[in-house]
């Protein structure tokens, strides 16, 4: 199968998938083979495929993830997440919260902690938008005391077993909180909050936070990949790629202006990690700045994601957010309907 | 660059193994002859580690030989093995070390890989026997100012082995066989021990060196500057 070419390939099956270089030895195989390569979490959550997508005023938004290579063999959670919220100001003005989260490996419960996380920083947003005085210029100076005083000390707070069913059946640890110290709940967290709506120039202020090393992308509508520089807030160090909430709330935050054709990405390394590096756009960048160029169909977007590249075996998480879904045109043609 | 890189992970590690004349005596030849097929086999069989990690193979004595190039697990039909020879020059290993270590790791590049700082596990049964001149070759390997493809070295000494120039010759771990443990059987758990570090090295999504706790029979010495 040449790189860069969709293929149908016996050995994966029906779903064509792209491939990048030399087949994987997880590439090799149907996912279904005796070799055990994909094995269900024995506690469930294993978010094979998770997504949400729809729009909102002038956007489309997408949210997909896949659990990696090195969690399906290991019958392991998906240890991304993400969380998408919707907020209206006082003033009327309409954001969308978007808020991506990746377990970092040496954390035990880190698969609960992004879910929790995303959860938590999501709706604090939603409520910081919807009963302050919101501005967002001003959200970069106070996020990381928000986070600080609302999220931490919410992450643990979940309840004690009270019956037969235990508390992994609602994806908590099994262990009580009081037992589980925020070292085992650390996370990367992205974050973008953006307005549902473009200005009269066609162009819209967004919102841009990190802590830790999940990169956010621009994708322009010349196709080039932009990454956005961060100020320091907080006080605090300069995000480095140890950085992890909760072990920091110092947050690393920008604004940008998105234009017209613009497609803001939310990415985890499993996916980000293959975008650029210090020469230039990498394959896998390459294509994926021609065919994200416009909205995608969702069965699509699951396909983009699960790429067979070498070595790429973490889990792999975007959130997309098409700036203006009314004049960007359908990058792939409907799948005709068969019976 | 010939075309587009696809920005994928190689971590490499390279074996270097003393076939000097002493280590045929205490067993040691075989001990590394039956373990490296061990090896290439579980490393082989994981996906994760197969995918991500490179091993090659360097055996030293009177002269340095480079028994395996770098490869791929899945692509090395069988492990070639060493064999007893003469003398316990560690100069020419660090030489050919500096040598394929830079030539790899242009080809890779070209290739459009992203390569990780390579690993090297030295394994020994003795005391060097050109002890002016080694450590000067091996500065030059190891020094991160002028050598910025320096490999992080886990050294591993047995027999007759010096603690001391085991510490010098460990960059991030330096293991040495406890008296009274057949060396022979110290060396089989030091393939052990080398193959779960390049297991666990390279499972992780961002390849990053893992150092083996000391092997049965062996003891940590402390680092020593060179």
């Amino acid at each position: 199968m040449t790189e860069g070419e969709w293929s149908r390939d016996s050995a994966t099956g029906p779903v064509p998938l792209l491939r990048i270089g030399e087949a994987s030895a997880f590439g090799m195989k149907p996912w279904w083979d005796v070799a055990d390569h994909h094995k269900l979490s024995p506690s469930g959550f294993a978010s094979d495929v998770a997504c949400e997508a729809g729009t909102v005023g002038e956007l489309a938004i997408s949210a997909i993830s896949v659990r990696g290579h090195k969690h399906r063999i290991d019958g392991r959670e998906n240890e991304d997440s993400f969380a998408i919220r919707i907020a209206k100001s006082q003033a009327g003005e309409e954001y969308v919260i978007l808020v991506l989260c990746d377990g970092l490996s040496s954390a035990k419960h880190s698969a609960f902690g992004a879910r929790r996380t995303s959860s938590l920083v999501a709706d604090l947003l939603r409520r910081v938008i919807s009963n302050e005085a919101f501005l967002i210029s001003r959200l970069g100076t106070v996020l990381g005391t928000f986070l600080h005083d609302f999220v931490v000390p919410e992450l643990r707070s979940w309840p004690r077993p009270s019956g037969e069913l235990s508390l992994a059946a609602y994806g908590y640890p099994e262990t009580p909180s009081s037992d589980v110290p925020l070292t085992d709940l650390l996370v990367t967290l992205s974050i973008a909050v953006v307005p549902t709506t473009n200005g009269t120039s066609g162009a819209s202020e967004v919102f841009l936070a990190t802590i830790g090393d999940s990169p956010i992308f621009v994708l322009l509508r010349n196709g080039d990949w932009l990454r956005p520089s961060y100020v320091e807030h907080d006080e605090g160090v300069l995000t480095t790629a140890t950085a992890a909430f909760p072990k920091t709330t110092d947050v690393a935050a920008t604004q940008i202006i998105l234009y017209e054709g613009d497609c803001l990405c939310l990415m985890s390394d499993g996916v980000g990690n293959f975008i650029q590096n210090k020469s230039g756009s990498l394959r896998l960048g390459q294509h994926l700045a021609e065919v994200w160029r416009s909205p995608r169909d969702i069965p699509t977007l699951v396909r983009d994601v699960s790429f067979d590249l070498r070595s790429a075996d973490d889990d792999r998480t975007v959130i997309l957010c098409w700036s203006d879904r009314t004049t960007q045109q359908t990058g792939t043609e409907s799948p005709a309907l068969s019976t | 660059m010939s075309e587009t890189a696809t920005g994928e992970n190689i971590l490499p590690f390279y074996i270097v193994c003393d076939e000097s004349g002493s280590m045929d005596g205490i067993g040691g030849i075989d001990a590394i002859n039956s373990g490296l097929p061990e090896l290439h086999s579980t490393i082989a069989a994981d996906p994760l580690v197969s995918d991500k990690c490179r091993i090659g193979l360097i055996s030293f004595s009177d002269i340095a030989e480079e028994l395996l190039p770098l490869s791929r697990a899945t692509d090395i039909p069988a492990m070639p093995g060493v064999q007893s020879k003469g003398v316990t020059n560690y100069g020419e290993a660090f030489t050919l070390l500096r040598y394929v270590i830079d030539r790899d790791i242009d080809a890779l590049k070209q290739q459009g890989y992203q390569v990780f700082r390579p690993a090297v596990f030295f394994i020994t049964d003795g005391e060097p026997t050109d002890d002016q001149t080694w450590e000067q070759t091996y500065r030059s390997l190891i020094d991160k100012n002028t050598n910025r493809r320096a490999p992080n070295v886990i050294a591993f000494g047995v027999n007759g082995a010096n603690a001391t120039t085991i510490g010098k010759i460990g960059t991030v771990g330096a293991f040495i066989a406890s008296s009274g443990i057949n060396p022979g059987n110290a060396l089989k758990e030091i393939l052990r021990s080398l193959t779960n570090s390049i297991v666990s090295s390279s499972s992780s999504s961002t390849p990053q060196l893992v150092v083996p706790a000391a092997p049965d029979g062996c003891t940590a010495v402390p680092l020593q500057t060179v």
